[in-house]
């Protein structure tokens, strides 16, 4: 039997190749299927693992020019919660059916080691669901939906940094790994979206959320309090 | 704060796996993999707005710029005259890639740096033509071409998978 490449599997496991043929090919031979299986266990390990020093040092030696603020105003826009019924609880099962994969593979999803949350962004476009990458562009239309394992941290807020100010768009207290119950669309306007996700250890004010959207825990008098990621989301213009 | 780590910690979840297996594909040893899957990693984000947002272009850049790091640690193991324990081989057919692989260290020094790479991508990841002159920007007829020049000097090495 002739196998697919190692190149073909992975694309399709990233959602980048067509899918007919090659599952057709997977339920029959088990070699294919032992290394797709391998490869999303690999994956999930991956997604609750700890970040490891050297790739966050890359963020440290970025160019300066790159971690410029672009100015922009809000653009998210709030969706209903995904638990409602009709199409959007259709997209909340994708969206789960994706997390619960992560779970078969290796335990619970979103399960990080303690003093490392995780935030896992998911691209909802179409019908299909994947996790972004850090570099993919979103597109209009696509929505955009956060899991989040906040380790010791006790809650969580979501927030959009724009010209205009700090604008929360979810805000909570958490216990344990969860999926947010609210999903985000993207719409034409403006070059990118800026996503900040701040997690702590108490409930924080709008002003103590925007100077650690600012400056990171080191806003804070005790940095330990308060766990910061930001996301740019960049979005895709005509065929790119 | 520094914007971009987010985005750096979601390329990594996303791509790691991949890189750190495709070079343990090769390498066979797990911390000369995990060396070269970091540099490849590091060259991703560096190079990311040269490669595209493409899934499909961003793996292709990744089997190529894997692939040719290394062959660099392949030829600098070589020039140490050491031969780390093969391990890592997780989902293959652990034989046969085994055969392949020692087959490549032993014949690597009379391959051209292109050759190898023709030569990993083809019998280690399983590649056809059309994909290897995909990764490495070649035309088929090129592709083809090089795996002829292989089988004639040195064999099959293997069958492919």
């Amino acid at each position: 039997m002739r196998h697919v490449s190692h190149l073909e599997l992975d694309r399709w496991l990233l959602g980048a190749a067509s899918g007919e043929h090659l599952e057709d090919h997977l339920s029959h031979c088990s070699a294919c299927s032992e290394h797709v299986e391998g490869a999303r266990k690999r994956l999930a390990e991956l997604a609750s693992a700890p970040l490891p020093d050297w790739v966050g040092s890359l963020a440290e030696a970025a160019p300066a020019r790159e971690a410029e603020r672009r100015p922009w105003w809000p653009r998210w826009r709030p969706l209903a919660p995904m638990l409602l019924g009709g199409a959007l609880l259709a997209g909340a099962a994708l969206v789960i059916q994706v997390m619960g994969d992560a779970e078969d593979a290796s335990g619970p999803g979103y399960v990080a080691s303690k003093g490392s949350p995780s935030v896992g962004v998911y691209v909802k476009r179409d019908e299909r669901v994947f996790l972004w990458d850090g570099m993919q562009r979103v597109r209009v239309g696509d929505r955009i939906r956060l899991g989040i394992a906040p380790s010791e941290y006790r809650y969580v807020a979501v927030l959009s940094p724009s010209a205009a100010g700090l604008v929360p768009l979810y805000q909570s207290a958490v216990n344990g790994a969860l999926e947010l119950p609210v999903a985000w669309a993207i719409d034409a306007a403006g070059d990118a979206e800026r996503l900040v996700v701040v997690l702590s250890q108490r409930p924080l004010s709008h002003a103590e959320l925007g100077a650690l959207a600012e400056g990171g825990p080191g806003a804070l008098p005790n940095p330990a309090e308060a766990w910061v990621v930001e996301y740019v989301l960049y979005k895709q213009r005509g065929i790119e | 704060m520094d914007e971009l780590r987010g985005n750096i910690e979601q390329c990594y979840r996303r791509y790691f796996a991949m890189i750190r297996a495709k070079c343990r594909r090769v390498l066979g040893d797990t911390h000369e993999a995990e060396d070269v899957a970091q540099e490849t990693f590091v060259r991703l984000w560096r190079d990311r707005r040269g490669i595209g947002p493409d899934p499909r272009s961003v793996s292709a850049w990744i089997y190529r710029t894997a692939t040719r790091l290394a062959i660099d640690q392949l030829r600098s193991r070589r020039s140490r005259a050491d031969s780390p324990v093969d391990e890592g081989i997780d989902h293959d057919n652990p034989e046969r890639l085994l055969g392949v692989r020692r087959a490549l260290g032993r014949v690597a020094s009379q391959l051209s740096p292109e050759e190898l790479e023709v030569a990993i991508l083809s019998r280690i990841d399983g590649l056809g033509q059309q994909e290897i002159g995909e990764v490495l920007g070649r035309s088929e007829r090129t592709v083809r071409r090089v795996l002829s020049r292989i089988e004639d000097r040195l064999g099959s090495l293997s069958e492919a998978p």
